[in-house]
């Protein structure tokens, strides 16, 4: 009685170590594929009717989730400290999308590099805002602000006006100069700069057929 | 002395019209053609250069091309009158006038095709230098009016004054067209010289940017050009009473020889240089001569062109075949439209392709262009024979100044008769 | 022996009065010739260009007084209401004191959408009929700088393709400009602030120009502009984007009515990755000083020597 006692116990503890290898192998599977598969996901912009639209290709800056389609703002959901969120103060991993809790924020895609963590630029204490180095507030509608923190060059860059465009006058005596805010064109979540759907190419109205067989190169 | 210069002109513009059946039917057809002509041109007025093949990628097409291979004719006149009057040699006398004409000829024919050329050709007064704005000395096309316009006068000079002392059974003043004949010998280098650095001064085109294009043009002009009159000389000996020497032809031929020698050698360096150590500069000559991804439009030209250059030089250096003049003729005429193709589509397109972003765009002469073409080459031998038809009788002494007939009403009345 | 005259001389000819017969056969061939003449020139009865003396006697830009130029832009503005339905107004811009324009183009973000070669026909009034377009932009394999390896006409889904990079194309308003040197009227010339110019009233069409220049920068117009008149931008400039006539030469002239009253070029506005910058290159200040002296920076064709206004650029 005694070694089938132990020969269960000892069956018990073996398959509860396999499921929990295979558990925890399938997660690391899952986890490990997606760090290493995952695409650089980059939005089609459309093409704008009007030649000479000038606006940006993400529109004004904000903070604010869509879901099925609605637009939240952050204090509608997190309202206080009770509608959970991660640990602030805890170092995270940036969860992919098997993490999150259902529903919010799970079909969002983050290839950010290697800021993989949300709070390096949410405000954890407002998500209204954005979060600097020591902690203070920065407001939603400056995220040259924080992306700066990081991306120095970039933003001397951008500060000289030579990233992103200038819109207006040259002439800075002659009127306005507007500068884009870095969210206006990047997102946050993918920052690659979203691929645009070119205008047509230049007319071949007056150039002699091309001959069959001769195919120029397209795709 | 101005009454007997009136009279002489008034005589000229009657005697134009009188002439053999052979004549009126030649002037006719020649007219219809050049009326073709003038009628396509005034579709191009109407709709444009559009109606022309050519593009922004390609924009000089055959009107220059024609242009470019004319002005080396008119240049080859003075093939005669180097050897004419610095070497002394009588047998050419007899056709330096005649080679001379078809130089004024020639430059008409070159006016022409830059005028039909033009985008505006309405702004014509604005290459004046002081009601319009003349910029010369920068621009090689300020250089070009100047020696176009320069050599047609002297030529116009020179024949006029020769053949007027003629009329006037004079003798003519040395000095009154020595100094211009030789300016004309000078001159005539300098047209086609400058009309090659026209595009031997664009750095943007590599394929023209090189110092062998003005040899070249040269070269080429004295093979073409003697090789036209050799068998324009031989039409009007056997046409007309004049006198020429066979002689003349065989200096001419001597010179088509040399000159053909010479256009073959310097077309060889450029495919050396070209091929040797093949570069992106070389791409206009690879698409000339070989053809550029999968574009191969000039590629059968140029080689016919070469192949039959290289057939009339063989012609020409075995002397059997160059003593007979049938051979001759053969070796003139190939090598005629040799030139005519290497020049115009051998130099001409290949410059601008591929274009300097790299692009082919081959060009093709449309239907109305080919026709405004064709009725300026009608016009330029309607006006040879036009000049052939009055200097011939002039030079024989048939059309003389009549002294008797001076002062008479006769000599003021009415329209030709028969 | 009297050549093709049997009976008479040609001296007697010459002299011999009129007849009926000789006056009849000329009379026959001189109205054949007519009629040939008049069929050879019917097609111009289609002739829809007008030709007003004033213009056909305009002289040189640069030698107009400023009652003139009223007069001629008055002129420019009734003849562009005639033919293309809209009131325009035609200005006559000068160059500002103390400028000098230059551009930089980053082809390390340049995309190739070509939002600035639409732009650019936007606000210049360029033909769409036959289409000119100032901007060419090359589609580049990576790894050569051979133009002739480039696309011109991709017609891709999105771009950037993956191994591709773009370089758009332009006037490069050089400092030692060989179109400049070719024009034999001295239409096209450089103007204080850098920018080239044509007058388009004074070029004759001759294309010598647009042989000349390197950069394939230069357009004729083969045929009348053709633009719909909802798509015309009604502010135009006399040495700029006013809707140019026939059988003229145009390019890019930087957006001249717009840098010359401080604004930014149309291309410039346009791009969507900022890839282009323009400005004052004597302003230290400027964003194309700090390109030029922080970026690297290269110029297109520096072989030709033709000391270009126009940089190409990527950031370190």
């Amino acid at each position: 009685m005694f070694i089938l006692k132990k020969r269960r116990a000892v069956f018990l503890y073996i398959s509860t170590a396999c499921c929990t290898l295979i558990f925890y192998s399938c997660v690391l599977f899952a986890s490990q594929a997606e760090d290493q598969n995952t695409p650089v996901i980059r939005d089609v912009i459309p093409l704008p009717q009007n030649w000479l639209d000038a606006s940006p290709v993400r529109g004004k800056p904000q903070l604010t989730f869509y879901l099925t389609q609605f637009l939240y703002k952050c204090n509608e959901c997190h309202i206080d400290l009770k509608t959970p969120t991660y640990e602030c103060d805890k170092y995270v991993k940036m969860p992919t999308a098997f993490h999150l809790p259902l529903g919010a924020h799970r079909d969002m895609v983050f290839n950010h590099g290697i800021n993989m963590r949300c709070f390096n630029c949410h405000n954890c204490a407002n998500l209204e805002t954005y979060i600097d180095y020591d902690g203070s507030e920065i407001p939603a509608d400056r995220p040259v602000l924080l992306c700066r923190k990081c991306h120095g060059t970039t933003y001397r860059d951008w500060a000289a006006g030579v990233h992103g465009r200038i819109n207006g006058y040259w002439d800075t005596s002659g009127g306005a100069q507007e500068k884009l805010e870095c969210n206006q064109c990047h997102n946050p979540h993918h920052p690659h700069f979203p691929l645009l759907v070119p205008r047509p190419p230049p007319s071949q109205a007056r150039i002699p057929h091309i001959k069959k067989g001769k195919h120029r190169e397209h795709e | 002395m101005l009454r007997n210069y009136l009279i002489f002109l008034w005589r000229i513009y009657r005697f134009s019209f009188l002439g053999s059946v052979r004549y009126y039917v030649w002037m006719t057809i020649l007219t219809i053609f050049s009326l073709v002509g003038l009628y396509a041109y005034a579709h191009q007025t109407v709709h444009g250069l559009a109606i022309t093949g050519m593009t922004d990628q390609v924009s000089w097409g055959v009107y220059i091309a024609n242009f470019t291979f004319i002005v080396g004719l008119a240049a080859a006149a003075v093939m005669l009158v180097i050897p004419a009057y610095i070497y002394q040699n009588k047998h050419l006398h007899d056709v330096v006038i005649l080679g001379e004409l078809l130089a004024i000829a020639s430059i008409v024919m070159c006016l022409l095709f830059v005028n039909v050329d033009l985008g505006r050709p309405d702004r014509f007064w604005h290459l004046s230098p002081i009601i319009g704005v003349f910029n010369f000395p920068i621009s090689m096309l300020s250089w070009d009016v100047i020696v176009l316009i320069g050599y047609l006068m002297l030529n116009v000079h020179i024949c006029g004054y020769l053949l007027y002392m003629r009329y006037l059974r004079a003798q003519p003043s040395a000095l009154f067209y020595m100094p211009f004949v030789l300016l004309a010998i000078a001159w005539a280098i300098s047209i086609h010289t400058v009309t090659a650095f026209l595009y031997v001064g664009l750095v943007g085109r590599p394929f023209w940017n090189a110092a062998i294009v003005a040899p070249r043009f040269i070269g080429s002009a004295f093979t073409a050009g003697p090789g036209l009159m050799i068998i324009a000389f031989q039409i009007i000996r056997r046409f007309t009473r004049y006198k020429i020497d066979d002689e003349a032809l065989h200096i001419l031929r001597q010179i088509v020889t040399v000159s053909l020698l010479v256009n073959l050698f310097l077309l060889s360096c450029e495919a050396f240089k070209e091929f040797y150590a093949e570069s992106v500069h070389s791409s206009s000559a690879r698409y000339l001569f070989f053809g550029l991804n999968g574009y191969t439009a000039l590629r059968p030209w140029i080689w016919f062109a070469i192949t039959i250059e290289t057939i009339s030089a063989i012609i020409l250096i075995i002397p059997a075949l160059a003593k007979q003049m049938e051979y001759v003729n053969i070796a003139c005429i190939l090598s005629f439209v040799g030139i005519w193709i290497e020049k115009g589509m051998g130099m001409i397109v290949p410059g601008f392709l591929p274009t300097p972003l790299g692009e082919i765009v081959e060009y093709f002469p449309t239907l109305p262009e080919t026709l405004v073409c064709m009725g300026i080459w009608s016009f330029g031998l309607l006006i040879y024979s036009w000049m052939i038809h009055l200097a011939i009788p002039i030079l024989s002494g048939e059309l003389s100044i009549q002294p008797e007939a001076v002062g008479t009403k006769q000599a003021l009345s009415g329209a030709p008769a028969v | 022996m009297n050549g093709p005259f049997k009976t008479r001389s040609i001296n007697e000819i010459t002299y011999a009065p009129l007849t009926r017969r000789s006056f009849l056969k000329f009379g026959a061939a001189a109205a054949a010739a007519y009629a040939g003449f008049s069929v050879a020139l019917s097609p111009l009865k289609d002739l829809k260009e007008h030709l007003s003396i004033e213009e056909f006697l305009q002289q040189h830009y640069e030698r107009l007084t400023a009652e003139h130029m009223q007069k001629i832009l008055a002129r420019i503005e009734k003849e562009i209401e005639r033919d293309y339905h809209v009131r325009a107004t035609v200005k006559d811009i000068k160059p500002m004191h103390g400028v000098e324009y230059a551009f930089a183009l980053n082809i390390g973000k340049c995309i190739g959408c070509r939002r600035c070669v639409y732009g650019c026909m936007a606000e210049n009034n360029t033909s769409r009929d036959p289409q000119i377009q100032y901007i060419r932009v090359l589609e580049m394999k990576k790894g050569s700088q051979n133009v002739e390896e480039s696309e011109h006409y991709y017609d891709h889904e999105w771009v950037p393709q993956a191994d591709k990079y773009y370089m758009p194309v332009q006037c490069q308003q050089c400092q030692n400009p060989p179109c400049t040197k070719a024009c034999p009227v001295k239409a096209t010339w450089q103007e204080p602030d850098g920018i080239i110019v044509v007058d388009y009233n004074w070029c004759i069409g001759c294309r010598y120009c647009m042989a000349a220049c390197p950069y394939w920068a230069r357009r004729f117009n083969f045929a009348k502009p053709a633009l719909p008149p909802e798509d015309i931008n009604t502010d135009m400039a006399y040495l700029g984007n006013r809707i140019r006539p026939r059988g003229v030469v145009e390019k890019c002239t930087f957006c001249l009515r717009r840098v010359r009253q401080g604004m930014q070029p149309a291309c410039v506005e346009v791009c969507p990755t900022g890839s282009r910058v323009f400005g004052n290159v004597r302003d230290p200040k400027s964003p194309i000083h700090y390109i030029l002296n922080n970026k690297r920076v290269y110029i297109f064709k520096e072989e030709a020597g033709t000391i270009p206004r126009f940089y190409y650029c990527f950031d370190v």
